[in-house]
C-alpha cells in the first residue's frame, strides 16, 4: 500500500523540484531583461539617434546577465536581448514598433516614443522528473518595460546657469541666444534670454577656472525646484564670458588654454556630434553628424544642457529661485571674445527629455518636462 | 499499518529532502532578486573618483542584506547572509557606457537535510556556494 503511495510521492516531489527550478530560471531572465530596458530606456531622447543608441545598449554585449543555478563549477547561460521595441503608448492596444533588425518607426512618431519593450531569448529549461506533467522542456521568455517617468522635481547634472525667459515654456525646437549678464551688487537684473553664473557648492571659490569648470559641466549635484541658487560673483564683465566659452566648447572638442590640465578631455569629454550649428531635430536624428576631431569617439547629450528658468525680474544675487528646469541644445560653440562674448546659441529639446537622475516629490510646486529612466512592467 | 511504520522514516527523508531543496531554490531566487535591487539603487547615484560614496555603499549592501536601507532589526533575506557576503564593483571612471554589478557569495547551509552531518561526511552536503549577481548600466 504504502509503496504504492510512494510512487506518486516521489512524483510530487519531482514536480516539485522541477517548479522551482523554472521559477529560479524566470528570476533570472527577468533581471536581465530589467536592466536591458533601463539601459535602453536612458537613450530615449525624442529623436531617431536615441532608438538606435536604445537598441545598441539593451543588446550590449557588455551587459552581461545570467539566468539559472550560477554554482561554483557549473557556468550559468548567459541572457540575450533578441528583440527591442518602441512605443509611446502602455495602453493594451498600443502599437508597439519592432526595431532590433532596423527602425520601422515611421517619421515623425519618433519624437512621442516615451517607452522600450525588451524580449529575452527562449530559454530552454530541462524537465528532470515532471516530463509527463510539464513536457520534456519549458522555454521561458520574459519581457521588460521601461521608459520615461513623470518630471522630475529634483535634476541632477544640471549646467550651473540659470536663465530668464518671459515665456517659461519656448515650443519645441525654437531657437534662442542667451546673453551673458554681469553680477556685481547684491542685486541682478535678469531681462529676457539674460543668464547668471551659478555658483555651486561643488565648486567653491570664485576664479576663472571655476567658472571655466562649470561650463565644462561638472557632475554630482543636484537642485529642487523652489530651492533658491546663489549667483556667482566671479563672472564679471571682462573675463566671465571668455570662461563661459572656453568651458563649453569643449563639448566640441575644443581645448582649453590657460587653465593648466584642469579642462581635459578625460574629464569633460567632447559630445559625439561636434557639427554646428544645429537644429534640435538634427541633433536627435545625429544628421548632419561630425564626430569630435581631437577626442573621438566623444559622448552622447554632452551638448544638452538642462538649466533652471525663471521669470525676468530683479534679484537677490544670493536667492536666484528656480521655477523649473528645461533642456537645451547649445547649437554652436560660444564666442570667446567681442560683442557676442559669452552668447549662448541654444533651440529647446522639447518634452520628457530623459536625464540620467534627480528624483520627484509629490508636495513640490511646479514640475519640470524632464523625466529619467523607470520600469514600467 | 506495520508496513507504514517500517517506511515512516524513509517517508520523512523524503520530506525533509524536498523542503531542503525547495528552501535551497527559494534562497537562489531570492539572492538573485536582492542583487537586483542594490545594482537598481547604486544605478543612479553619483560616484567620486569612479566609486561610490561610503553611505551609498552601506546602503545598497543593506538593500541586499535585508531589503531596507538600514539593517538594525531587520530579519535577513537568507540566514547569515552578511555585508562580507556582498561584492559591489562601481562604474569606476572614465566616460561613456559604464556598468555597476552587485554579486552575492553566499555559502548555502542546509537546515533540514542536512547530508554531511547525517552521514558524517563532508562530501555529501548541499553546502554550494551561490554566486547570483546582476548587471546594470550606470544611468548618470
Amino acid at each position: 500500500m504504502t509503496a504504492v503511495l510512494m510512487v506518486g510521492l516521489v512524483l510530487v516531489i519531482g514536480l516539485s523540484i522541477d517548479v522551482s527550478r523554472l521559477y529560479m530560471a524566470r528570476a533570472g531572465l527577468q533581471n536581465a531583461a530589467d536592466a536591458a530596458a533601463l539601459a535602453a530606456a536612458r537613450e530615449l531622447n525624442s529623436g531617431t539617434s536615441g532608438l538606435a543608441d536604445a537598441v545598441t545598449q539593451a543588446m550590449s554585449a557588455n551587459l552581461i546577465n545570467k539566468y539559472g543555478f550560477n554554482r561554483t563549477g557549473v557556468t550559468a547561460p548567459t541572457v540575450t536581448i533578441v528583440k527591442v521595441e518602441f512605443s509611446n503608448s502602455l495602453a493594451a492596444n498600443a502599437t508597439w514598433y519592432d526595431n532590433t533588425n532596423g527602425n520601422t518607426v515611421p517619421a515623425g512618431v519618433e519624437a512621442s516614443i516615451r517607452y522600450v519593450r525588451v524580449t529575452t531569448q527562449l530559454a530552454v529549461v530541462n524537465t528532470l522528473f515532471a516530463g509527463r506533467v510539464l513536457g520534456a522542456n519549458r522555454n521561458e521568455q520574459r519581457t521588460a518595460i521601461a521608459g520615461a517617468s513623470v518630471g522630475l522635481t529634483t535634476v541632477c547634472n544640471f549646467f550651473p546657469i540659470a536663465v530668464s525667459l518671459t515665456n517659461p515654456y519656448p515650443a519645441n525646437g525654437e531657437q534662442l541666444t542667451f546673453t551673458f549678464t554681469n553680477v556685481s551688487g547684491s542685486t541682478v537684473t535678469l531681462v529676457n534670454n539674460g543668464y547668471v553664473v551659478l555658483q555651486i557648492p561643488e565648486i567653491p571659490g570664485t576664479g576663472l577656472p571655476e567658472t571655466a569648470k562649470l561650463a565644462a559641466g561638472i557632475t554630482s549635484m543636484s537642485a529642487s525646484i523652489g530651492s533658491s541658487l546663489v549667483a556667482s560673483q566671479s563672472a564679471n564683465g571682462s573675463n566671465g564670458t571668455r570662461a563661459i566659452a572656453d568651458g563649453a566648447n569643449l563639448r566640441f572638442d575644443i581645448p582649453a588654454n590657460g587653465y593648466g590640465n584642469d579642462l581635459n578631455a578625460t574629464n569633460y569629454p567632447p559630445d559625439s556630434n561636434t557639427a554646428q550649428p544645429l537644429s534640435s531635430t538634427q541633433y536627435l536624428n545625429r544628421s548632419p553628424f561630425t564626430p569630435p576631431p581631437i577626442n573621438p569617439p566623444g559622448q552622447d547629450d554632452r551638448r544638452v544642457l538642462v538649466m533652471p528658468i525663471l521669470p525676468t525680474g530683479t534679484y537677490s544675487t544670493s536667492a536666484i529661485p528656480t521655477v523649473r528646469f528645461g533642456a537645451f541644445l547649445l547649437r554652436s560653440q560660444v564666442p570667446r571674445t567681442g560683442a557676442t562674448a559669452g552668447n549662448l546659441s541654444v533651440a529647446y529639446l522639447g518634452d520628457s527629455f530623459p536625464i540620467g537622475c534627480g528624483s520627484f516629490d509629490p508636495t513640490a510646486g511646479g514640475g519640470s518636462t524632464l523625466s529619467k529612466p523607470v520600469l514600467y512592467k | 499499518m506495520l508496513e507504514f511504520a517500517f517506511l515512516l522514516p524513509f517517508l520523512l527523508l523524503f520530506f525533509a529532502a524536498s523542503v531542503e531543496m525547495g528552501r535551497m531554490f527559494y534562497t537562489y531566487t531570492t539572492l538573485t532578486k536582492t542583487t537586483e535591487v542594490g545594482a537598481r539603487y547604486l544605478s543612479t547615484k553619483f560616484l567620486s573618483a569612479g566609486a561610490y560614496s561610503g553611505t551609498d555603499t552601506t546602503v545598497a549592501t543593506n538593500l541586499v542584506v535585508c531589503g531596507r536601507s538600514a539593517c538594525t532589526g531587520q530579519t535577513r533575506v537568507a540566514q547569515n547572509l552578511d555585508a562580507a557576503n556582498v561584492t559591489i564593483t562601481p562604474p569606476g571612471t572614465g566616460t561613456g557606457t559604464r556598468y555597476v554589478t552587485v554579486q552575492v557569495t553566499y555559502a548555502y547551509q542546509p537546515l533540514l537535510f542536512n547530508l554531511s552531518n547525517l552521514t558524517g561526511r563532508s562530501g555529501l552536503s548541499l553546502n554550494f556556494t551561490f554566486t547570483p549577481s546582476t548587471r546594470m548600466r550606470y544611468l548618470l
